[in-house]
């Protein structure tokens, strides 16, 4: 159940990261509630949103899944004070490329920088020049940047900062980061109802 | 740890050519952590005229992760909060790249007054406002420009055509209200002693 529940938890929250369109798609599905004071689902308009979240220190997320029947209930733990749509764009924010594979950043050539080189090019991460003679990285796009910048770049989202051009990534550290990313914050408790007149009043554990 | 010479960079670069891009950006304290935004209304929308601040948080990974923007200016629009300001523009999001800058993100917000995109909204009643009824929308939009976003209540070409139509020539009502800083009031009287 608790391998169920994770797995559920985790489809869910893809569901709503995997594109910012696709919270406003989730979103009938959606209900906040909090512990202490009224819910108010439509986009802070009441008159003092301040005031109303400043009270909060544990805020309740409840998902339903018209699909499967399957209810998440998440408390925002680490989250004291903040609102609802603060979780949402959390969730949302913390997605992008995943990083490039170490196999294909260190496969960037090294290129040393000449005289002509350097006239008019900059590393657009750090925004400073190049000495001549030092050596820059060049990514298959030829677009070239300090062997430093560019291997952090890499290590966060793999991809070009100029063009986007996009390295090989690895989908596993995708689901990876998604769970470091939310595990501190957030825990996670499950319960399934099916609505069947005919069982017992048991209902809560239909699998275990 | 703040990028300190890059923001530093960054605010000269952008500071440089304020008067054309209509973009400028100053620190908020000594800080490179907290900074303010301006940008003008874009010509031809519900926004001209106004000036819209906006914060800027910036995050110890900067340039690795976005800065934090918000409108602080009320602004009536499909993709910021009309309570908070927050925006929703994925650039700010997933789709930062270090290699954008704070002139470059702030001129996408200017973008963004000119191109409203209500399929993905922050402010769900906006964003129905405008789908629905857009001259409401535009209505709403453009009092609130005037209400929040203008450091004085009538705009100077108003102030011109409400003088011209006393019948002082355009020119002199011009030269008049520059000299008095733009006060009606006081270019009236000006203009009917002198």
């Amino acid at each position: 159940m608790a391998a169920n529940s994770e797995s559920e938890a985790n489809f869910l929250e893809q569901l709503i990261s995997s594109r910012n369109r696709d919270i406003s798609f989730f979103l009938p599905f959606l209900f906040g509630l909090s512990s202490n004071s009224s819910p108010s689902q439509q986009e802070g308009h009441n008159p003092n949103p301040e005031e109303q979240t400043g009270g909060r220190n544990q805020e309740r997320i409840i998902l339903i899944n018209p699909f499967t029947q399957g209810m998440i209930v998440i408390e925002g733990g680490g989250s004291g004070g903040r609102g609802f749509e603060d979780f949402l764009r959390e969730i949302s924010e913390k997605q992008g490329l995943a990083p490039a594979t170490k196999a294909s950043i260190d496969g960037m050539p090294k290129v040393v920088i000449t005289e002509e080189m350097k006239r008019d090019l900059e590393c657009s991460i750090c925004l400073d020049g190049f000495e001549i003679g030092t050596e820059a990285r060049e990514m298959p796009c030829k677009h070239k940047y300090h062997g430093d910048c560019i291997e952090k770049w890499l290590g966060i989202h793999g991809n070009c900062p100029v063009c986007r051009f996009e390295m090989p990534v690895n989908e596993d550290d995708q689901g990876m980061k998604r769970n470091t990313n939310s595990g501190g914050e957030i825990w996670v408790t499950l319960s399934v109802t099916r609505r069947n007149p005919s069982s017992s009043t048991n209902s809560d554990n239909p699998s275990s | 740890m703040v990028d300190c010479a890059r923001i530093q960079k960054e605010l000269v670069d952008c500071n440089k050519d304020k008067g054309i891009s209509g973009i400028s950006v100053t620190l908020d304290g000594d800080e490179f952590t907290h900074l303010t935004g301006t940008i003008t209304g874009p010509v031809g929308t519900p926004y001209e005229g106004g000036i819209f601040q906006i914060d800027i948080q910036m995050p110890g990974e900067y340039p690795f992760e976005p800065p934090k923007m918000r409108f602080l200016t009320k602004v009536w629009h499909p993709n910021i909060s009309s309570q908070n300001g927050a925006i929703c523009l994925d650039i700010l999001k997933d789709q930062w790249s270090p290699a954008l800058t704070l002139k470059t993100a702030l001129l996408s917000l200017q973008a963004l007054l000119s191109a409203p995109e209500p399929g993905d909204p922050q402010d769900a009643v906006v964003a129905q406002q405008y789908l629905r009824d857009y001259p409401t929308f535009a209505g709403t939009a453009r009092y609130w420009t005037e209400t929040f976003a203008k450091r004085s209540s009538m705009g100077i070409e108003e102030k011109v055509q409400k003088l011209v139509e006393m019948g002082f020539p355009d020119v002199l009502v011009r030269k008049t209200l520059e000299i008095v800083g733009g006060d009606e009031n006081m270019a009236l009287e000006k203009l009917c002693t002198g």
